[in-house]
């Protein structure tokens, strides 16, 4: 191999490899692309399948010979070879002996490649024509524009949607919830399995407000599915009813009507809802998980526990029932009883929080968190995974396939502090190498909003590989600290005595922040649904767009989670998932897209 | 910087063979008071700050040097007070001090303080040390003179942080709405982020406030009506664009004044520095200064009042740039007239058109400087000629600023309308600074 190097001497490396064979691929396209650039080869061998695709870039100002170069081990013969040019016309060729240079001709190549008839995949799931043209509005708001230095947008986390069948009539209805200046939308389903938009005016009075999460339950005892939306949003409220949480009551027609002061409000950029009946009195009392300050990131906020009086009227619960003052960023919450004590616990966990799990002792409720579980977390679910009759619980998180964990092999963290004594606080996020711990954000990106660190360097040069300690010289001090050591999206097994084990989802699942799971209700054994994706984020940090909503189950034997299918047509940011009965006890999946119309499945089994 | 220490060293060596008490005539010269201000604007430039953030520190830095004038010569009156919100300026006991030194000391310091890193004029620190050493100062002097100046430069650095600097480093940055046609959205090449959009939460010095002089909107948006006023002041940017002379273009290129222009090779990018407008009208008062043979405190006060006037006219224009939010002439072209290609001569800095901020400034500037020098005051302008642009002799400090409207236009970065309103809004902005600060009693 011979490298070409700037202003040094030229390299050549001798291949010291002995017997072992190869096969190198050259392409002649057609017009301007005589290379043919950006073909695709896929070899078939006894060893399985390789693949490379022609790309000449290596990096800045870096190129390579327009070849591809395939090793085969021992291996003397390759059973088939699959070309896909460019423009998706292909051509397979068969039985190539190793050794040898092989031309392959745009000429000879015919026809189109569709990906879909050639690479099957197991399909769970199969895409349903649109039910609903509802179409969620994400508004204009750029995070970052008001806190320069924070890891991503909270603005864009929805939509949530709720079901139950709030008209008695056997068929699931939804509540989807609007983004900003858009108003939710109540779905009655209809015999054929359309939606039909309903209530239309009483939820368009509270347009403004963002709902980031909804859910139906009995609130009053008259045993219908009641309506209630929690709003939010990480833009500093021009008015604090747009931050308002609203009961709506059902007359058990479906029927809505908003009920006025039937709770203590708090006006602030809340996240998600649970309910259960947690004192046994034989009402629903319910959670509100609080997300954010809408200008200081971070920063851990208070959640909200509310209890019913049995008439829809709820108080918010005294220190003394819970503990819930500065308990952290909520993004998820459930009640699930995770001692079978048959009393309701409270798990909650969120961004920069440990998986939290408040036990109920008759009503009051003691904080525990699992070690060495703080993350990013997404979602929840609670689950038994592994069938042992304790609920285990599937935990959302940002993934693998991200700058913040690959390489890094210690927690992330984020130093919080107004280090400028500008009276506003500035997030510095670091990941760890080695112990040692570094900015995310470049020297130039960190002095926008903190110039003063150029007053001990001025120069990138005098940074470069130092550390944040180094870099935040005598200011880094006094700050607040959070962390993130895990990343991975996981499951926490219960053991039953209080402990629980984390294990990894399979790595298609860490290919993007998850952001919802639900129970696959068609597999006849314990199965889940998970699907996310992420493009609120720096173009630094880099959208995450690429993974695609899948199937998974628990393996028992081997205690591990194993994929059962992807739906490979999906595009777009997953929020929820969510089935609904339709007529004959039909069951349909669907995934709510950020600023985005509702993807409808049907099951293949 | 090289130039500088040069100069430096020949004056150690005239000092080294003359007499004691020498002192007096080489710290009364404002020709050395200049070359400081050269030497903080390389300061300046190598801290690559905004032409508007470089304002600011050429001016907190002038007024401590003229706080020190002001107690040291009778002649002249403090600022404050003129300055409403400047409180009295307190001092230690002067006896034994050497006012000029003083002065020059104050400037330093009063300069670091918006600049990096820490200690950024200690080069020129102690070349002023040096040469009060080799030429006799005593030390009893040196310390007295040092101590008048930490006590001036430190008041005004304590009065300079409450003009809203620090919180505006965190206020919200300007949304880029692409959906509306006439708002401003970045350039080529860089398509940097726009600049400074709460400025005019910034505390004036002499204004009353921001909006004080308010501009006339600028003409609607409208390039469907070849016979709309905006497409009028469209295409006169594109048509002088293509049909430059030799004389447009170097008017256009003595006020580039672009303090880091990206060049864009293949791959390869970099940037190249040049004073800022305010950096290049603090080298237009020295270029005053010694044309008209001013005094060392007559000096420093023109600095002074002209990097007030250069401040308060960047207020006044970026108040309206992110209030009308208009698109260069390179976006309207490029975007919807069909000429993708197109590019002006000069490069377009990141933020909105409407009005010119080197055109208000350059204004402003002129009618501080006439009313210390006088109006039909002839000199030469030699600031870019270390930047490789020819000289260029003007009648008139106000002549110049006339030939910057043409500058902007010329180098295709601004509507000439625009430059005519950014000329008297300028002028109205310099003409409240000479009528609010009485500098001489």
């Amino acid at each position: 191999m011979v490298i070409n190097t700037l202003e040094e001497k030229a390299l050549i490396l001798k291949n010291n490899t002995e017997n072992k064979k190869s096969i190198v691929l050259s392409f002649k396209g057609e017009s301007l692309n005589k290379y043919g650039l950006g073909a695709k080869a896929y070899l078939f061998t006894k060893n399985g399948l390789q693949y490379q695709q022609l790309t000449l870039t290596r990096g800045f100002q870096s190129s390579v010979e327009p070849k591809l170069f395939f090793g085969l081990d021992t291996l003397s013969i390759v059973d088939s070879m699959l070309i896909v040019w460019p423009d998706q016309t292909y051509q397979l060729l068969k039985n190539l002996a190793a050794g040898k240079a092989v031309e392959l001709r745009k000429a000879g190549a015919q026809d189109f490649f569709d990906y879909t008839q050639w690479f099957r995949n197991k399909k769970v799931f199969s895409p349903v024509e649109l039910l609903s043209g509802w179409k969620h509005k994400e508004n204009d708001f750029y995070d970052f524009n008001i806190q320069y230095l924070i890891p991503h947008k909270l603005s864009t986390r929805g939509p949530k949607v709720a079901v139950a069948d709030v008209n008695g009539d056997g068929l699931d209805d939804m509540y989807v919830c609007g983004g900003k200046t858009q108003p939710g939308a109540l779905f009655i389903q209809k015999q054929d399995g359309s939606f039909a938009e309903s209530n239309k005016p009483i939820f368009e009075i509270d347009a403004g407000s963002e709902d980031v999460d909804a859910a139906f339950f009995d609130a009053n005892g008259d045993k219908h599915p009641d309506l209630l939306v929690t709003s939010g949003g990480n833009e500093v409220l021009k008015a604090s009813i747009e931050g308002a949480d609203r009961l709506y009551l059902n007359d058990g027609k479906g029927n809505f009507k908003k009920s006025e002061l039937a709770f203590p409000i708090q006006y602030e950029s809340k996240s998600c809802i649970t309910y259960a009946d947690i004192d046994k009195d034989g009402d629903n009392d319910f959670f509100i998980g609080n997300l954010a300050s809408q200008t200081a990131y971070g920063q851990p906020v208070n959640s909200y526990l509310y209890l019913n009086n049995g008439n829809a009227k709820f108080d918010l619960a005294t220190r003394e029932t819970i503990f819930l003052q500065a308990v952290g960023m909520v993004t998820s919450a459930a009640f699930a009883d995770v001692n079978n004590d048959t009393w309701p616990d409270l798990v909650i966990t969120g961004e920069w929080m440990p998986l939290k799990i408040f036990i109920n002792s008759k009503g009051r409720f003691t904080e525990t968190a699992v070690p060495q579980s703080t993350g990013l977390w997404q979602c929840l679910l609670p689950a038994d995974v592994n069938s042992d009759g304790f609920v285990d619980f599937l935990a959302g998180n940002w993934g693998h396939n991200s700058k913040l964990w690959s390489g890094k092999n210690g927690p992330l963290k984020l130093y919080m502090k107004d280090f400028d004594n500008n009276g506003a606080v500035e997030q510095v996020l670091c990941y760890t190498i080695d112990g040692k711990e570094y900015t995310f954000l470049a020297k130039d990106e960190l002095e926008r909003s903190l110039p003063v660190l150029k007053k001990a360097y001025l120069k990138y040069s005098e940074v470069a590989g130092k550390t944040v300690q180094y870099l935040f010289y005598d200011l880094f001090k006094d700050y607040q600290e959070l962390k993130a050591e895990v990343l991975s999206s996981s499951c926490f097994i219960n053991d039953g005595k209080g402990n629980f084990v984390r294990i990894d989802l399979p790595e298609e699942l860490q290919m993007a922040p998850l952001m919802s799971f639900a129970k696959n209700e068609i597999a006849r054994q314990a199965s889940f649904v998970a699907a996310g994706n992420y493009y609120g984020v720096t173009p630094y940090e880099g959208r995450y767009d690429g993974m695609l909503p899948a199937a998974f189950s628990y393996d028992k034997q081997k205690k591990t989670f194993i994929l059962d299918g992807i739906i490979s047509t999906f595009d777009g940011e997953a929020r929820d998932i969510k089935w609904v009965t339709q007529a004959g006890r039909n069951k349909l999946m669907l995934i709510t897209r950020n600023n985005n119309t509702i993807s409808f499945y049907r099951a293949n089994y | 910087m090289k130039r500088l220490i040069t100069v430096a060293t020949v004056i150690f060596a005239v000092a080294g063979c003359s007499e004691k008490k020498e002192y007096k005539n080489l710290f009364n010269d404002p020709f050395l008071y200049s070359k400081t201000v050269k030497a903080y604007n390389y300061v300046v430039m190598g801290n690559n700050l905004a032409p508007i953030v470089a304002s600011r520190c050429y001016t907190y830095a002038a007024i401590a040097a003229y706080e020190v004038v002001a107690i040291g010569d009778s002649r002249f009156q403090s600022l404050a007070g003129q300055i409403k919100h400047l409180p009295t300026v307190t001092f230690p006991d002067t006896a034994g001090v050497n006012f000029q030194f003083a002065a020059l000391l104050a400037f330093c310091k009063a300069g670091e303080a918006t600049t990096f890193p820490e200690g950024s004029m200690k080069d020129q620190l102690s070349i002023l040390d040096s040469i009060a050493k080799e030429s006799g100062m005593s030390s009893e002097m040196k310390e007295a003179s040092r101590k008048l100046a930490d006590s001036v430069s430190g008041q005004i650095i304590t009065w300079s942080k409450g003009d809203n600097y620090a919180q505006t480093r965190t206020a919200p940055k300007y949304e880029i709405k692409t959906d509306v046609k006439a708002r401003w959205v970045p350039t080529p090449p860089q398509y940097a982020q726009a600049l400074e959009p709460n400025w005019n939460k910034i505390r004036p010095i002499v204004m009353d406030s921001a909006s004080q002089f308010l501009t006339p909107r600028p003409p609607a948006f409208n390039l469907d009506n070849k016979n709309s006023e905006f497409y009028k002041w469209v295409m006169e940017v594109k048509n002088a664009g293509d049909s430059l002379t030799d004389e447009q273009k170097h008017i256009a290129e003595l006020w580039d004044d672009r303090g880091n222009r990206s060049i864009v090779e293949g791959h390869v990018m970099f940037t190249a520095k040049k004073f800022s407008p305010p950096g290049h009208w603090m080298n237009i008062v020295g270029i005053a200064a010694q044309t008209g043979k001013a005094d060392f405190s007559t000096t420093v006060a023109a600095y002074a009042k002209t990097a007030i006037a250069g401040f308060d006219a960047f207020i006044q224009c970026w108040d309206e740039k992110y209030r009308s939010n208009l698109l260069r002439p390179e976006t309207a072209i490029n975007n919807y007239l069909g000429y993708s290609e197109w590019r002006p001569y000069l490069q377009t800095p990141p933020f909105p058109e409407y009005t010119c901020g080197h055109s208000t400034v350059s204004a402003s500037a002129a009618e501080a400087l006439t009313d210390i020098f006088g109006d039909n005051f002839a000199y030469t302008d030699t600031s870019e000629l270390e930047f490789g642009v020819k000289n260029r002799s003007f009648t008139s400090f106000r002549q110049a600023a006339i030939e910057n409207n043409w500058a902007r236009f010329y180098g295709g970065i601004h509507y000439h309308g625009s430059c005519i309103v950014s000329n008297e809004y300028g002028r109205k902005v310099g003409a409240l600074v000479n009528e609010r600060l009485k500098m001489k009693k």
